[in-house]
């Protein structure tokens, strides 16, 4: 029954893709949406980065900061659903994987707590010319769909976009077509999606606003992928669009997480997020499923998490209470 | 550097458990070691899952013959068309049991089970830990062992495990059952450990069938990867609620069943008192409801009636004691 719900998903995924040649850069395609059935659910997580600044301190000098274990009580108190922890912030991150008994103690806390792990992500760059780079990249990923398994994360997050500070794709491959870097970063998740099939964890691409600006520019790639194990991770905070509702609204039925952030313009931006909008989208699109929050410090203005945190859960909850 | 901050939680909870060991002690129990109790922040939450034998006939059906009853992603698809938040698939259910199911299917189910916003929140396997012959005792923990990594795959923190009956001429001589039931269960939750999923056992009115019971074994075992299933129709009590409330902060999950008696008692559980109890406990964590059919009256059992029946009962409990 579910093999040929598979099997429908792949063959129109191969059709899209098929289609999706020759049309060079001009998207119109995409991934089978998910079919999902029963209406809406939607569950509350919290994206790790909010506290990265804390994070990072304890990681540095363990009396300083707090550490990823403070976070699920945190979250436990907070009454999240679920956290997302963010690779970053494990021990030993990137040089160094986590240790079993490091992993299987955080899951057996979050559990105790009655939390769940809604997702993991890890840094990347495949838009970088240097071949030997990307497959270290890819190297990576894999590992961290280990340690996501053995975690109980269903999802990975890795990125499509360019991650170096003050750098875009165009900056890091200037001689290059952007269907050259797509080419690239296909292969590359392909790989990734291929090891996330083995160890049952799907590969979210993230849209950050570089590479992938749009709905169409994570749309198109993700079909290209071309598996049932690589979705996109609607980033509310990051399409460079003149709606980015609009780039939401497409890209929410075939969303396999979200990150839901303050504002749609960038952290930087006065203009707030609409959140019944955005639910308004999310719900429409018929997603079950975790809805991580991420609320972020801007340079130069004051940031306490244990603040913003819980004032934009409260709005989240607000408006998931009072509205259908 | 996290890790010395972990080991600093863990000596935290090592002197507790001492404190609690001579608490325990003195109040007679009788133990030298106490299991810590789970220590809990932010007040109870609570979360509905499914009991998969609810549907043991329908699922057991299309496991002989692909065609006939249901299918496990079927019963995905029931789980989220009545909006639980999880499904507790046990093993017997899987192509193949008490062999393991493929990577491929368990990977199919789990991807499955995301798209529909639904958890695993736990799964079990049949066993009989009572059983005087060692030999049958150690098949049972290597199928307890095979079936952890599969939960471990599958994404569910916890599998449940059964104490076993009491055996011919040992009606006297729990503690001599207990002494190697123990080893056998400290062995599952050594193996627990290292995949990171947590061994539970169940009162089953067997073996186990009252608080106290549950409990000695419990603080026995004495691994933090090993804790109660919550039973709340199989203590053999005068009042089964004393022996829920007793147990609960060993509770490690919970099945709840229509009623505190057994499925044969029309006594039905009071779910307003229940939750409470729960509640009163702290628990974060799933409450997984079962509901039977009662021996010679298979045909009028109906799950597709008697599940959404319970669980508007519980969640009715649930959402007016938040």
């Amino acid at each position: 029954m579910n093999r040929r719900n598979f099997l429908k998903g792949a063959s129109m995924a191969s059709l899209y893709a098929a289609t999706g040649v020759g049309v060079g850069s001009t998207p119109a395609l995409a991934e089978p949406q998910i079919k999902r059935i029963g209406g809406p659910k939607l569950k509350i997580s919290l994206n790790a980065y909010s506290f990265s600044k804390m994070l990072n301190d304890y990681k540095k000098d363990p009396t300083k900061g707090i550490s990823l274990f403070d976070l699920l009580d945190f979250c436990a108190k907070n009454n999240f659903d679920a956290l997302d922890a963010t690779g970053y912030f494990f021990p030993g991150y990137p040089s160094e994987l986590p240790t079993d008994a490091f992993i299987n103690e955080f899951k057996r806390r979050a559990f105790e707590l009655g939390l769940d792990i809604s997702g993991t992500g890890v840094r990347n760059n495949f838009t970088l010319p240097d071949k030997d780079k990307r497959a270290a990249d890819v190297k990576h990923i894999k590992q961290w769909v280990e340690v996501a398994a053995k975690m109980g994360a269903p999802v990975l997050r890795v990125f499509a976009d360019t991650q170096m500070k003050g750098q875009s794709w165009q900056t890091v491959a200037p001689d290059f077509k952007r269907e050259q870097v797509e080419d690239w970063i296909v292969e590359n998740l392909k790989e990734c999606a291929d090891c996330g099939k083995q160890y049952g964890v799907i590969i979210g691409v993230q849209n950050h606003g570089d590479f992938l600006k749009t709905a169409e520019n994570l749309l198109h790639l993700i079909g290209r992928v071309d598996s049932v194990w690589c979705g996109p991770i609607v980033d509310t905070g990051y399409f460079v669009s003149k709606d980015p509702y609009e780039d939401m609204a497409k890209v929410a039925p075939h969303a396999v997480n979200w990150q839901i952030k303050t504002s749609p313009f960038g952290a930087e931006s006065g203009i707030k997020t609409d959140l019944k909008r955005l639910i308004g989208i999310v719900r429409t699109s018929g997603y079950r499923g975790y809805i991580p929050i991420e609320t972020l410090s801007v340079k130069g203005a004051p940031y306490d998490p244990f603040d913003a945190v819980p004032k934009f859960l409260a709005e989240i909850r607000e408006v998931l209470g009072t509205t259908t | 550097m996290h890790i010395s901050m972990n080991r600093r939680k863990f000596i935290q909870s090592i002197s507790s458990v001492s404190v609690g060991a001579v608490l325990g002690a003195a109040t007679g129990t009788g133990l030298a070691l106490a299991h810590p109790q789970i220590k809990r922040v932010g007040g109870s939450k609570l979360k509905t899952s499914l009991n998969a034998y609810s549907f043991n006939k329908l699922l057991s059906d299309n496991a002989k013959t692909p065609g006939s009853g249901i299918s496990l992603f079927d019963l995905l698809d029931f789980c989220a068309k009545n909006d639980f938040d999880a499904v507790d698939p046990t093993a017997y259910f899987f192509p193949g049991y008490p062999a393991v199911p493929s990577d491929a299917f368990i990977n199919d189910f789990k991807l499955r089970a995301f798209h529909l916003g639904l958890d695993i929140s736990g799964t079990g396997v049949k066993n009989n830990f009572a059983d005087p012959d060692p030999k049958k005792r150690a098949a049972d923990v290597k199928l307890v062992k095979a079936w952890i990594e599969v939960a471990a795959k599958l994404g569910a923190p916890v599998i449940r495990v059964f104490a076993g009956p009491i055996p011919e001429g040992y009606e006297d001589k729990w503690d001599e059952i207990a002494k190697w039931m123990v080893a056998d269960l400290k062995e599952c939750s050594e193996y627990g450990k290292a995949f990171g999923v947590l061994v539970g056992v169940q009162n089953h009115g067997d073996f186990l069938r009252t608080a106290d019971g549950v409990i000695k074994i419990v603080k026995m075992v004495d691994s933090e990867w090993f804790g109660t299933i919550l039973d709340t129709g199989f203590f053999l009590t005068p009042d089964p609620y004393v022996d829920i409330a007793k147990a609960m902060p060993y509770a490690v999950n919970l099945q709840v069943k229509e009623s505190p008696f057994g499925a044969a008692s029309p006594i039905r559980i009071d779910v307003k008192k229940l939750i409470k109890i729960i509640r009163d406990s702290g628990y974060r964590g799933y409450c997984p409801i079962e509901t039977l059919s009662v021996k010679g009256q298979e045909q009028v059992y109906k799950p597709y009636e008697s599940v959404p029946r319970f669980l508007a009962e519980l969640r009715n409990a649930i959402e007016q004691s938040a």
